[in-house]
């Protein structure tokens, strides 16, 4: 009888909770919205089988040594993949827009208005000092430094900020038009923009060197994620090491989100992920990205007031990131107040910068908090 | 002669119009691809189309006139 009662409590069917049914559903509510909608799939379908997998008793897939636990503390806990992927990132990155109009700087920084009213919002809400800055820094909208930040500052958000982050990029179509259509008038929406200037070969060798050289002094732990975006960009620019850019956009690329998404999944068991602070990420998340779109809207009026060659206030909504996305939203905002404005590229630049100007708060935070 | 320049550097998906048409304000003229996105551009007047300088699956860039009107 004893043996029979071992031979059943050995079947993980004895042992599954309402709670890992719960994930399982959650995991196939992001198949759903990968497969059938097309929303983010290549990280989606990971992070959700990553999800799904976690939440089957008895695996020690995440018991130190199993084989998740080993994604995530090599992977994921000593932070190598987020900046492995900004590599990728850089070498796919064309920064013409920002070095054409480096006024567009200033927008990817004032988006990043909303990771800081998310930050304060999640404090009042209760969260702690650590967790807030988790959860401010889904408004930058970018997966691997929100990632990172996760893992350096509060690993048991990360579940929970990685799937707000990227459930809320791809939501960018529906979230920006409203905020950025409030804020401007149908007049400052219309604005047709110049003609960007043709940016040379050297500026853009220049440009990552510069960059990194202006950033990790000013904000050393920035330096991860900042240091490999810019070598990508550099061996795309520099035209002579065509297979390191290529492999880095594409193989490595590839690679390292598999690791990253089933790594990120496996952290997302009940006990960890059905708990109200889920809940809380989800809602501070959308603030965070309100704020950031209305931040680089105003900040944009802001600029024209001061400046000679004014910009369509409706590209600072691009400082977002959500690279492209966000920039192709804005440039379908401006074609219907007018058919004769190509925002597109002009676009580009605040939503490239953004992604330098999260990274930058990344480290800020953990300079100031860990 | 008012040329018609593209906005962007991108892919020429489709040309909408031929030497002849007769065009208004705000027409297609031609769409590109830039960004995985199709833009379309817009005739900036009225007029007659006069010159058509490229076909589908060219590469044009900010300096290559698309579409001349009359």
């Amino acid at each position: 009888m004893g043996q029979l009662v071992d031979i059943f409590s050995g079947i993980g069917v004895m042992h599954l909770t309402l709670g890992n049914v719960v994930m399982w559903l959650i995991a196939f509510a992001l198949f759903y919205l990968a497969i059938v909608k097309g929303v983010e799939p290549l990280l989606l379908v990971p992070i959700g089988f990553g999800i799904f997998a976690a939440n089957f008793p008895l695996t020690g897939l995440l018991d130190e040594g199993g084989l998740f636990y080993i994604f995530y503390h090599y992977g994921i806990e000593t932070e190598l993949i987020p900046p492995l992927i900004f590599l990728g990132l850089g070498a796919m990155t064309d920064f013409g827009p920002v070095i054409a109009n480096p006024k567009t700087l200033l927008l990817g920084a004032a988006a990043q208005l909303g990771v800081y009213a998310a930050f304060f919002g999640a404090l009042l809400m209760g969260f702690t000092i650590s967790e807030a800055a988790c959860i401010g820094i889904i408004g930058g909208a970018d997966g691997p430094t929100s990632i990172f930040l996760s893992a350096n500052l509060a690993p048991h958000m990360m579940g929970a900020v990685s799937v707000a982050a990227y459930s809320y990029m791809a939501l960018v179509p529906i979230i920006i038009p409203p905020i950025a259509k409030l804020l401007t008038t149908r007049q400052e929406r219309a604005m047709v923009m110049t003609q960007m200037r043709m940016v040379g070969k050297t500026e853009k060798i220049v440009f990552p060197l510069l960059t990194s050289i202006v950033v990790m002094l000013l904000v050393p732990k920035s330096a991860p994620l900042i240091a490999m975006f810019m070598l990508g960009n550099l061996f795309m620019e520099s035209g002579v090491v065509e297979r390191l850019t290529n492999v880095s956009r594409n193989e490595l690329m590839n690679i390292v989100t598999i690791l990253l998404g089933v790594g990120v999944g496996s952290t997302m068991t009940a006990q960890v992920f059905l708990t109200w602070k889920t809940i809380g990420v989800f809602i501070m998340g959308v603030v965070a990205f309100a704020f950031a779109t209305a931040g680089g809207v105003l900040i944009a009026k802001l600029m024209n007031l001061f400046t000679k060659n004014k910009v369509n206030p409706l590209i600072g909504a691009a400082g977002v990131s959500a690279v492209p996305m966000a920039a192709r939203v804005v440039h379908n905002m401006g074609t219907e107040a007018n058919p004769q404005s190509y925002l597109l590229m002009h676009a580009m630049g605040p939503n490239v910068a953004g992604v330098i100007g999260t990274a930058v708060a990344a480290g800020a935070f953990i300079a100031a908090i860990k | 002669m008012i040329q018609i320049n593209a906005p962007m550097v991108g892919k020429v998906v489709s040309v909408d119009v031929k030497v002849g048409d007769k065009v208004k304000k705000n027409d297609v003229v031609v769409t590109l691809e830039a960004m995985k996105m199709q833009i379309k551009v817009y005739a900036p007047t009225d007029g007659e189309v006069v010159e058509v300088n490229i076909n589908a699956g060219d590469v044009v860039n900010t300096d290559t006139v698309l579409v001349a009107l009359n």
